[in-house]
């Protein structure tokens, strides 16, 4: 088992430079606002409004002396920076721990990263720390990270010097000796207490009597001076994401879009993302939720609940076997939105994927090539598009005793083996053509029977034939149906044997199918 | 002459839909001269429709439908179809020919309901159906039935193969060949196979409805209670439900239209029906015997036992008259109890009071029996009604011809369970129970299960639910349509008019048998050839399928009525 190697990787002031990365401001002084008006304050900046001495903590009214650019707060714009910040660590390790992120409304980022038995693979515990730390500049933060063997020291000295750090085995005291308390997460009456004792650096802690520190802080103080010590070992909890877990993409627009054609552009940029991202997980797409923020100007309000949840237009396609043809994809996306399209100019666009495992089929040698699985999707929702939404698809029964009730649903690949047909003797059941739509005849009856029909210009007089087959039902809905239904058989030439149908309530006679 | 053969009740538990009264009334209104009771796996409706049919003038049949564990499944929809009818044994129609029949049906229905460790529907085995076979006339049933099933899952071979085992159980000349048209082509089908195993065979053929309530128009009630039962909606049931309305009562006319082609299939309902001569006038119930030593009878030992209750109870109170007028009092009653034969009965509630004194276990008899001396005597009551001039007649009267009925106070909890359990052991298990309480579809649990049937919310449902008042007072024009429109519905709306129109029609349906808190039947030799006994929620507990209404109709007597002592 490969000796343990940590790198940590840690992002100060995360906040600040993803909305500075995100709004394309260059070197400027900027701090972040939290918090809802008139209760707003700093919550975050960079190095340049640092330098001119703003604090985390001030209002508004004390931050808005300082020449500095005041930024709002962006949660989900962090979100995303810190989901890339996140996909890029995953690149050297599988296993990494988010220690610090917007999730916890924390303004820096905190990632600590087990590259144990990575050393063959990427290079030296230096070299691996260059290449992430290349990596997230790429991104455009500025990251400090520090590579040892024990997790807390990297986690510690990742905080407090800045640059590539590899620490030496055996001198994570003395490369930790040096840093100020403010590396260790420290409550108020802590940080009070080791400042009237006059301990302000690891180093200092490290030194103080093991049993005068346990007597005065306890656990706690035992805990952090192993930290200060480079000998507490931290339990690394990869955050285990679920390989299924759905991938996100979104994109807020400059300018309402009206057509479809640039947003189509657009989805399909964001499909290529998301796709590489299933690829990453070894699985397809199983479905694609679209959601179109649209513009409330040209919306109809009368139409619209009052919480706001209609100004998105939300639409799933989901393909019959997970997909990973992105044109496939982003066809089946347009066809849906050309035949439901947004009622607004577009705003904002949100895609959700359902990663699923992509279909494995073995094709018989011998066995009938069926159509690719894609351009049969983009065939159906064509159809679709043209007959209507409900209308294509496979029929299937619905558990009522009503005549001819089914809806249409998607077409499914079946699962299970085939069936292998048995040698049992055939069935001679007789078949019947249903007559759709039921065709209206005049019926003459004897008793309650019928005895005659007035079919396709002609008289026919019937046989004896066998009902009325009763069937009702609904009785709580508002109007029930019932229907007796006959067998008869035509006495001329061609003695064809019709399956008619009665509507008591409505007197009405149908042919609804004839016997082959 | 028709006779429907095949009926079930609202005691079927959810799949009946009249009370057997209404089937009765309903019976006598056609001119039918007897009709048939078939409830699932019991014979719980049995006594009322028995005293509805002493009333219409007619003759009341007795039978069950008794479910085997290895007689196969029931019919199914196909595979193919969407549905969800969970899988169930088939039910054999059993009909009671004589009082032998009448006991076997109560036996197996015991053995099998008691074979099960909790309170649940329970299966025969078909050696428990071997078993008790004697004096039963089997019908080979409709949909629910084995020729069904058999035909369904083998074909007509399987179909032929199950009717001769039936034959082999029961004998050629009590296994019918049942007939049922309920305008379905399947069903035809299946008549079509019945018909001709019937003349392989050389077995009678017999048309019945297959009947599951009295009018076309409780189907729709039928249908809710189906609801309830599978836990769904009146939406999402399915083929759950009826598919028409054609399992009613029918004339003997309609009937003989329908089967029409097959005449004799009607005229066997007349022979058969002739055949059954078991009455519920006599169940063979005798209460049991109190054992007394060699030399004394019960009635000598209850003498003795009321001699020395008179001297402990009134020598004390150093008042001669009093004494002589208590003895004089106990001689007239141990007469009355000497000529009615109620000796034993008063043993063994004395037995009762016994032990409970024994074990420290309060006791304290209570209502009419305080007018009696010899109960006072006996430790039962601790009132002196001839110090207090209690009239003795409110108690037992040689004209009313009723039992007299002793109730008895015991505190709750383990004390009562333990006099209880005592009763039990004395008795056997086969030979005492608890009497059965019918819980019945009142006020709001009907407007509750209406509404969920109909797929109401649950706002709605709280909404509606508390309109109904259960229990207050009511003016004569204050009905559940008036509530709901003073409430603020629109009972004009198809579908509220629909819900309070069920509500209503719900009203005193069984919805299931639960456990009388006190009243417990004994019986000298079996009960279970009285009645069916099936195991009662509490363990260790076991309930007969009768309430104490039905045994005081059937002339069962309640040992004493057990309740609750709240002082204690």
């Amino acid at each position: 088992m490969p000796a343990p190697l940590y790198l940590c990787v840690h992002v100060r002031d995360f906040a600040a430079q993803a909305l500075k990365q995100s709004h394309g401001l260059g070197s400027r002084a900027i701090a972040i606002l939290n918090g809802d008006p008139p209760l707003e304050c700093v919550f975050a900046m960079n190095a340049a409004a640092r330098q001119h001495g703003l604090e985390t903590g001030m209002s508004r009214v004390q931050a808005e002396s300082f020449p500095i650019l005041l930024l709002r707060r962006d949660r989900a714009r962090e979100n995303l920076a810190f989901a890339e910040l996140l996909h890029c660590a995953e690149q050297f390790s599988p296993r990494v721990e988010a220690i610090a992120s917007p999730l916890e409304d924390r303004c820096g980022a905190t990632l600590v990263l087990d590259i144990s038995g990575s050393e063959r693979l990427l290079g030296s515990a230096q070299g691996i720390a260059a290449s992430v730390h290349h990596a997230v500049r790429t991104l455009g933060y500025e990251s400090s990270m520090t590579a040892s063997r024990n997790a807390g020291t990297a986690l510690l000295a990742a905080r407090g010097l800045p640059g590539i750090v590899a620490v030496v085995s055996g001198r994570e005291a003395a490369t930790l000796a040096p840093l100020p308390l403010a590396v260790l997460d420290l409550d108020v009456a802590q940080a009070e207490t080791f400042a009237v004792w006059g301990i302000h650096t690891l180093g200092e802690l490290a030194a103080l009597p093991t049993k005068a520190l346990a007597a005065r802080l306890g656990q706690s103080g035992l805990r952090m001076q192993a930290q200060a010590r480079g000998e507490h070992g931290h339990l690394l909890v990869p955050g285990v994401e679920a390989p299924d877990a759905p991938i996100s993409e979104s994109l807020e627009l400059e300018h309402p879009v009206e057509l479809l054609e640039p947003l189509l552009f657009l989805l399909s940029q964001m499909l290529e993302q998301i796709l590489q991202q299933a690829a990453e997980r070894a699985l397809a797409i199983a479905s694609v939720e679209t959601c179109l923020t649209l513009e409330r100007n040209t919306l109809d309000l009368t139409t619209l609940a009052p919480n706001g949840a209609h100004y998105e237009h939300c639409r799933v396609v989901r393909p019959a076997l997970p997909e990973r043809d992105r044109l496939t994809l982003l066809k089946l996306i347009q066809l849906d939105l050309e035949l439901h399209p947004p009622e607004a100019a577009v705003i904002a666009l949100r895609l959700t994927a359902h990663p699923a495992r992509p279909p494995v089929a073995q094709q018989g040698l011998f066995t009938a090539q069926a159509p690719e699985t894609g351009r049969l999707e983009i065939l159906l929702a064509r159809l679709r598009k043209l007959v209507g939404e409900g209308r294509v698809g496979a029929p299937e029964l619905l558990d009522t005793h009503a005549p001819e009730a089914f809806r249409v649903v998607n077409f499914e690949i079946a699962q299970s083996a085939p069936v292998r047909k048995t040698s049992a003797p055939p069935q001679h059941a007789p078949a019947m053509r249903m007559v759709r739509p039921p065709r209206a005849i005049a019926v003459e009856l004897r008793g309650d029977a019928p005895a005659a029909m007035n079919y396709e210009g002609r008289r026919l007089i019937l046989q004896a034939g066998s009902g009325p087959w009763r069937t009702s039902g609904a009785w709580w809905t508002h109007p029930a149906w019932c229907r007796e239904e006959w067998d008869v058989m035509l006495k001329e030439e061609p003695q064809r044997c019709l399956r008619l149908a009665h509507d008591p309530s409505a007197s009405c006679w149908y042919v609804i199918g004839i016997y082959d | 002459m028709y006779v429907e053969l095949h009926a079930r009740s609202a005691f079927s538990f959810l799949e009946g839909a009249s009370l057997p009264e209404l089937l009765m009334a309903r019976c006598a209104q056609l001119d039918m001269p007897a009709m048939a009771l078939l409830d699932r796996n019991g014979l719980y409706g049995a006594p009322r429709f028995h005293i509805a049919a002493q009333r219409a003038g007619t003759r009341a049949h007795i039978g069950a439908e008794i479910a085997v564990r290895d007689a196969g499944e029931r019919v199914r929809p196909p595979q193919w179809l969407p549905h969800q009818v969970p899988i169930e044994p088939v039910r054999l129609a059993l009909l009671a020919e004589t009082q032998l029949g009448y006991q076997n049906l109560c036996r197996l229905i015991t053995r099998y309901k008691l074979r099960e460790a909790h309170k649940t529907e329970g299966a025969a085995l078909l050696s428990d159906v071997a078993e008790f076979a004697a004096g039963l006339v089997c019908l080979t049933g409709g949909d629910e039935g084995p020729l069904a099933a058999a035909l369904a899952r083998g074909g007509y071979d399987a179909a032929l193969r199950e009717v001769e085992r039936l034959v082999h159980i029961f004998g050629p000349s009590n296994v019918y060949v049942e007939l049922q048209r309920h305008f379905e082509p399947e069903q035809e089908h299946c008549n079509q196979a019945a018909v001709r195993i019937a003349r392989t065979l050389h077995l009678p053929l017999l048309a019945t409805n297959g009947v599951s309530y009295a009018t076309p128009y409780e189907r729709e009630v039928l249908d809710v209670l189906t609801t309830i039962r599978h836990h769904c909606t009146l939406e999402t049931a399915g083929r759950l439900l009826t598919s028409n309305a054609e399992h009613h009562l029918r004339s003997a006319r309609e009937m003989q239209q329908l089967f029409r082609d097959l005449p004799e299939a009607i005229e066997n309902t007349g022979e058969l029906s002739t055949r059954l001569t078991f009455e519920m006038s006599d169940l063979g119930y005798r209460f049991p015997d109190y054992y007394v030593l060699d030399g004394d009878t019960m009635q000598t030992f209850l003498e003795k036992r009321t001699g020395e209750g008179i001297r402990n109870r009134y020598q004390p109170k150093c008042d001669e008259p009093l004494f002589a007028r208590a003895q004089k009092q106990a001689q007239r009653e141990l007469s009355l109890i000497s000529k009615l034969g109620l000796a034993g009965y008063f043993l063994i509630v004395w037995d009762i009071v016994q032990f409970c004194g024994r074990e420290g276990i309060l006791v304290q008899g209570r209502g009419s029996a305080a007018n009696s001396v010899v109960c006072y005597a006996l430790g039962i009551t601790a009132i002196d009604p001839v110090g207090m001039d209690l009239l003795f007649e409110r108690f037992l009267s040689e004209e009313r011809g009723e039992w007299p009925d002793i109730d008895l106070d015991l505190p709750s909890g383990n004390q009562r369970e333990r006099a209880i359990q005592y009763v039990y052991q004395r008795y056997g298990e086969l030979g005492a129970a608890m009497t059965a309480n019918v819980i019945t579809y009142r006020g709001r649990s009907a407007a509750r299960e209406a509404g969920k049937a109909l797929g109401f919310d649950a706002d709605t449902l709280n909404r509606l639910t508390k309109l109904v008042s259960a229990w207050e007072w009511k003016d004569k024009d204050d009905s559940l349509g008036r509530n709901f429109h003073d409430a603020g519905f629109d009972i004009q709306h198809h579908r509220i008019a629909k819900y309070v129109e069920l509500c209503q029609r719900m009203q005193d349906l069984p919805r299931h048998l639960g456990q009388h808190s006190g009243g417990m039947v004994i019986c000298g030799g079996q009960l279970n050839a009285v009645v069916p006994i099936e195991p009662a929620s509490m363990p260790g507990r076991t309930v007969i399928q009768w309430d104490k209404e039905d045994c005081a109709d059937m002339k069962i007597i309640k040992v004493d009525r057990k309740r609750h002592l709240k002082a204690v």
